[in-house]
């Protein structure tokens, strides 16, 4: 019994910590804290007059620290482009023999004619996915800090974002609405195109991926949320977002473990569909940020 | 003979085009209001995209790379007046003394 | 064509001179879009047109709709309708 319900209490005091309460106080840092201060507090004109006089000092010396920093930071990066060997020179340290041969074999051994997606998304793979994971984090942490629910949203916050629909309802401007119409079938084609042709032309996840999201901010800034919510919710979101992810890491997974035992490829259209996952995943990430400062939600 | 005057025709609208972007950047400097700056930059913008594409494609020749640019041509003159618009329609809701700087038609 | 380049060189190192000398937070954004542009001109003449395609999607497009809203979060654009 007595056990049980001090676990309680612990569990009671971990979830006041996650939530950054104040630790319930000690009976002895209370008397601590019940003393007379040693020094009188400075008044608060005083307090005001000193925060002014810092404040000075600090916008005195700060163009000059900047223009310090800067003007060394371009001497050293002149420098730096001195030395550099000459451009488009044949004996460049970068004309070896790993890009010589990235460009002769790289369409037989990945299967794709474009040699910046045969080399981002196969040769340099590894790379590419932590990319993707920096992009799922960033969506992460940025949802942590702005995501709205009922914790850190007051009534004066929802007043505002309803008198703010209201007007957005009211002014509801056709033209933009016709003219999206039109366009958002026209970017998300071309979104598909970009992604799914970046075997054989510039393009590929990244910039298919961003198109797509851009298509994405129009439909919402033209049609409004609650249109949004229709072709998108949150679960739909948060499903799309991870199942990118994980279809990348599985994929790449089974071309390294395929490509490093020399076994037979039998998946040759590997590059297409690990553009798909990477362009799912710029896609979402592009959305969401613009979802989570615009409203707070998706 | 023909191909001579098809560059020449080319060259000509693409310095006709160029000309109306210095007209749009120059009005975009020398106005003082917002909605006549934007005036400026929004009619120079379309007539400009128009006389360089049309040059571009006569002075490449009719071939793939002539109907993608077609196709960016309609896309910028579908996209570029609805900016200007919402640009303008925004100025108008904001600012509170509109009727002082010019006529508003009531919606 | 090199005389082109070098042009959009000078444009390029001017808007990077402007962006953080512009007094307004808003035409430091319109600055940095410019900046954006320019470089992807400038990757397509390098004949790398992956790069020219993103940079001028994120860079152009999708940066400056996350910085007007943030400037808008923070109420640092005039003319907003909230008090």
């Amino acid at each position: 019994m007595n056990n049980s319900s001090e676990k309680q209490n612990w569990r009671k005091r971990i979830v006041s910590w996650v939530d950054g309460d104040r630790e319930p106080k000690d009976q002895t840092l209370f008397v601590m804290e019940r003393r007379q201060p040693r020094f009188p507090r400075p008044s608060e004109e005083e307090r005001e007059k000193r925060e002014k006089s810092h404040l000075k000092k600090f916008f005195n010396w700060y163009p000059i620290a900047a223009t310090i920093i800067c003007v060394s930071l371009i001497g050293i990066l002149m420098a730096a482009a001195l030395s550099m060997p000459t451009f488009g020179q044949a004996d460049n340290p970068i004309n070896n023999e790993v890009s010589e041969h990235y460009l002769e074999h790289g369409e037989e051994e990945t299967g794709s004619a474009n040699a910046v997606t045969a080399m981002i998304l196969s040769y340099r793979g590894f790379d590419t996915l932590g990319e993707s994971c920096v992009l799922f984090l960033a969506v992460v942490s940025v949802m942590m800090l702005l995501l709205r629910d009922e914790k850190n949203t007051d009534e004066h916050d929802l007043q505002k974002m309803r008198s703010e629909d209201i007007i957005a309802e009211e002014h509801h401007d056709i033209i933009l609405k016709q003219a999206a119409r039109f366009l958002v079938p026209c970017i998300f084609l071309f979104a598909i195109y970009v992604l799914l042709n970046g075997e054989t032309s510039p393009g590929g996840g990244f910039s298919g991926g961003t198109i797509l999201g851009a298509g994405l901010i129009l439909f919402s800034s033209a049609y409004g949320p609650g249109n949004m919510r229709m072709i998108l919710t949150y679960e739909t979101y948060s499903a799309v977002r991870t199942f990118g992810l994980v279809l990348y890491i599985t994929l790449y997974g089974a071309y390294i473990f395929i490509g490093a035992n020399n076994l037979p490829n039998y998946l040759e259209g590997m590059t297409l569909l690990i553009d798909l996952a990477v362009g799912l995943v710029v896609a979402c990430t592009v959305y969401g940020f613009y979802a989570m400062f615009a409203r707070g939600e998706i | 003979m023909v191909h001579n005057l098809v560059t020449v025709i080319g060259l000509a609208s693409l310095l006709f085009g160029v000309f109306v972007f210095f007209t749009a950047v120059l009005g975009l400097y020398r106005f003082d209001y917002v909605l006549n700056r934007m005036h400026a930059a929004a009619v120079g913008d379309a007539l400009g995209i128009f006389c360089i594409l049309i040059g571009l494609i006569l002075l490449h020749g009719w071939s793939l790379s002539a109907a993608k640019t077609i196709l960016i041509f309609l896309f910028l003159w579908l996209t570029s007046p609805v900016a200007s618009h919402l640009i303008a329609e925004m100025e108008v809701c904001t600012i509170s003394n509109i009727k002082k700087e010019c006529e508003v038609e009531e919606r | 064509m090199i005389i082109l380049e070098y042009f959009l060189l000078a444009g390029i190192i001017m808007c990077a001179a402007a962006a953080p000398l512009c007094k307004r937070l808003l035409s430091m954004v319109i600055v940095y879009m410019a900046f954006s542009l320019l470089m992807a001109v400038l990757w397509s003449l390098l004949q790398s047109p992956d790069l020219a395609i993103t940079e001028a999607a994120v860079g152009a497009g999708v940066t400056s709709i996350l910085f007007f809203l943030t400037l808008k979060k923070i109420h640092a654009l005039k003319g907003t309708r909230d008090e």
